[in-house]
């Protein structure tokens, strides 16, 4: 196990490299020339060639390189080209705890709407029960986020006259009101659940389906234990090891998700930072960004594959 | 995958051969009433799409002064916009947008990604070590956040992808087969493309894995067949139905993923009506006015083809899925990229 873990991160190392140079790649060398389009319109020469300075785009690329990586591996990732010019990791700072609340809370909630109904779903299967909770798991999978999200703040509204607090002041952290914290996150994070609540809930049964099959359940059954401690302690424990990977492999689709959900529902998060810095063509800002999601997404799968091996005692990895 | 991909085999397996084809499709469809659902809704985007000049009501970009805002009426059905614009107009004509950006992204990344994994598959040792390693890179990009990023990159007026563009090849910058914009659909399809490519690259190869140690192939090898021949003639075939059923999986996503970077405001440019881009800007405001239908409308459709997609889809892989076929309605399983691709995005 242990040699495992050395190995698997030491494979990072690669991995990440590839990663940062492609990156680099996307935004330096693809659009021809980043300052052009990180100047924009109405550009003049002169604030063209400053940018071209500043940002060290008139030296070889391979110093470009070395320069910007050596700078995230310090903790220096870039400033932004906006008026306020303030440091990305200024930015980070206080945007960090709102996505990282948004995730956390999207998670709990997707695992507690998606693990009850898909083990209720697979223990009745084929009865109106079954057929109701698979009908809405693939009506939640269909459902885009940010239709759902303006629809929810539209009617709620027009029906409820409620307004998400964030719409009128900034992020209040929980310790200092939980009740208007909880507002401003609870239906953003349920917009971000719902489909991996869906995903979780298909995934539930499937393999609660599976494992109840096993001569192990079968034991249980004879001993006579109730209903209840089958399934709920004994058939669920293994059926979970699937929908665990699966949920860490989430990930990916819950950074993608902040940026959209942040953006409707008007958190000021890394997701909403990242497409502010996009749509004012702030370059230097995206890629470095764009860096630390992949980082992110890259350290979660390999925390998944270490989980699953930990949790898992039959695989044994060579 | 290669057993999931032959499904007409398998149907004529399980059904006598006597039986008329018009029977079959009876029986089937009575089996799975909410796949019969989704292929409706396909068919209807397919048609909507296609005749979007003939069946929508109004021009999708002309502007009424006298008729802003209005509440869906008989002569409005979905209402008016902002702009006086015929909001059931412009749905349908976003069906052809979303289409077109859908079919050209699946074409070109299915194509690629057939490509990338039949080489790379066959060839093994060196090259695929080298296409793989560089699909692991891509893939380690969140895919929003990567097609954010490409699409910034390429799609921005100024960029030299789009400029090679616009000067090399006879891609109309203007209109084209009924679309606006199209150099600008074009583009963002490419980037959908290159998501979508990788991804299947991936899984293609995985077959070819399989289908590469099969006699055959050795016999062909043996009677002097080169290695390109092997791959288009021997090995190809056995991944098409495969190739097919991977470019209708990513399909809605593809649709999913237009509409998502258009709500963004980094896809389709502004007056071009599309599902995702008329749910932001404006239409969101006055949303939040209390005026709902510019925004509510265009999300629907967008919901309710996604839907059509993933319930003909799970009724296909009921269909196909020989373990689950026992009994009617056993199960979703978790097939080859089903649900976690269509949220993927």
């Amino acid at each position: 196990m242990r040699d495992y873990i050395i190995r698997r991160v030491f494979l990072l190392v690669p991995i990440m490299l590839g990663v940062s140079l492609l990156t680099f790649l996307i935004f330096r060398v693809i659009p021809g020339d980043a300052a052009v389009l990180t100047c924009g319109f109405g550009c003049t020469d002169e604030v063209l060639e400053a940018i071209r300075h500043e940002n060290g785009l008139d030296r070889p690329w391979y110093e470009q390189y070395g320069d910007w990586l050596w700078g995230v591996l310090r903790g220096d990732l870039g400033e932004s080209v906006s008026e306020s010019q303030l440091p990305v990791t200024t930015e980070l700072d206080r945007r960090l705890p709102i996505t990282g609340e948004l995730l956390i809370m999207t998670i709990i909630m997707s695992l507690i709407l998606g693990v009850p109904a898909g083990v209720l779903s697979a223990i009745r299967p084929n009865t109106p029960l079954d057929w109701l909770t698979r009908f809405t798991s693939v009506l939640w999978l269909s459902i885009p986020h940010f239709w759902l999200g303006i629809l929810i703040i539209t009617f709620g509204a027009l029906w409820f006259g409620w307004t998400p607090p964030q719409f009128g002041q900034s992020y209040v952290p929980f310790m200092d009101d939980p009740w208007i914290n909880m507002q401003q996150f609870f239906f953003p994070a349920l917009v971000l659940a719902v489909g991996i609540a869906a995903t979780i809930m298909r995934l539930t049964r499937s393999a609660m389906l599976e494992v109840m099959r096993n001569d192990y359940i079968r034991t249980a059954w004879s001993k006579g234990l109730r209903e209840r401690t089958v399934v709920w302690r004994h058939a669920l424990k293994n059926a979970l090891i699937p929908v665990i990977t699966v949920t860490g492999l989430q990930v990916g689709a819950l950074i993608g998700g902040s940026v959209i959900v942040e953006s409707v529902f008007n958190l000021n998060g890394v997701g909403k930072y990242v497409l502010e810095a996009i749509l004012r063509r702030d370059l230097f800002v995206v890629q470095s960004l764009t860096l630390i999601f992949a980082a992110v997404y890259v350290l979660s799968n390999l925390a998944v594959d270490l989980a699953y091996a930990w949790l898992d005692p039959r695989i044994r990895y060579a | 995958m290669a057993r999931e991909a032959a499904v007409p085999l398998e149907l004529e397996e399980i059904r006598p051969p006597s039986m008329p084809v018009l029977r079959r499709v009876l029986l089937l469809s009575r089996q799975h009433p909410l796949g019969v659902f989704g292929l409706v809704v396909v068919l209807g985007l397919f048609f909507c799409g296609i005749f979007a000049d003939v069946v929508a009501p109004y021009d999708p970009q002309a502007i009424d002064q006298d008729a802003i805002l209005e509440a869906p009426s008989p002569s409005h059905p979905f209402g008016t916009d902002r702009l006086g614009r015929d909001v059931l107009s412009r749905t349908i004509f976003g069906a052809r947008i979303s289409l077109m950006i859908g079919v050209v992204s699946v074409g070109f990344g299915i194509v690629i990604g057939t490509f990338l994994g039949v080489v790379s598959g066959y060839s093994g040792k060196l090259v695929d070590t080298i296409i793989q390693r560089f699909v692991d890179m891509i893939l380690a990009f969140p895919p929003v956040v990567l097609l954010l990023a490409i699409i910034t990159v390429i799609g921005d007026d100024d960029s030299a992808f789009r400029k090679f563009l616009s000067n090399n090849t006879p891609l109309p910058e203007g209109s084209f087969l009924g679309v606006p914009v199209f150099l600008d659909i074009f583009v963002i399809s490419v980037g959908i493309g290159i998501a979508i490519a990788v991804g299947s690259a991936r899984i293609i190869r995985g077959a070819v894995l399989s289908i590469k140690e099969n006699v055959y192939i050795d016999a062909a090898r043996t009677l002097g067949a080169s290695d390109a021949r092997i791959m288009a003639h021997h090995i190809f075939p056995n991944v098409a139905a495969l190739v097919v059923i991977l470019a209708s999986i990513t399909l809605p996503i593809a649709i999913l993923a237009e509409a998502a970077i258009s709500f963004l405001g980094v896809g389709v440019p502004a007056p071009t009506p599309s599902w995702g881009g008329d749910l932001t800007g404006r239409n969101y405001q006055a949303a939040l006015e209390g005026h709902w239908w510019p925004a509510f409308f265009p999300g629907a459709a967008l919901s309710l083809v996604v839907l059509g997609f993933n319930m003909l889809g799970d009724a296909f892989r009921d269909i196909s899925d020989p373990r689950l076929r026992g009994g009617p309605g056993l199960g979703p399983s978790s097939g080859p990229g089903g649900s976690r691709g269509s949220r993927g995005l």
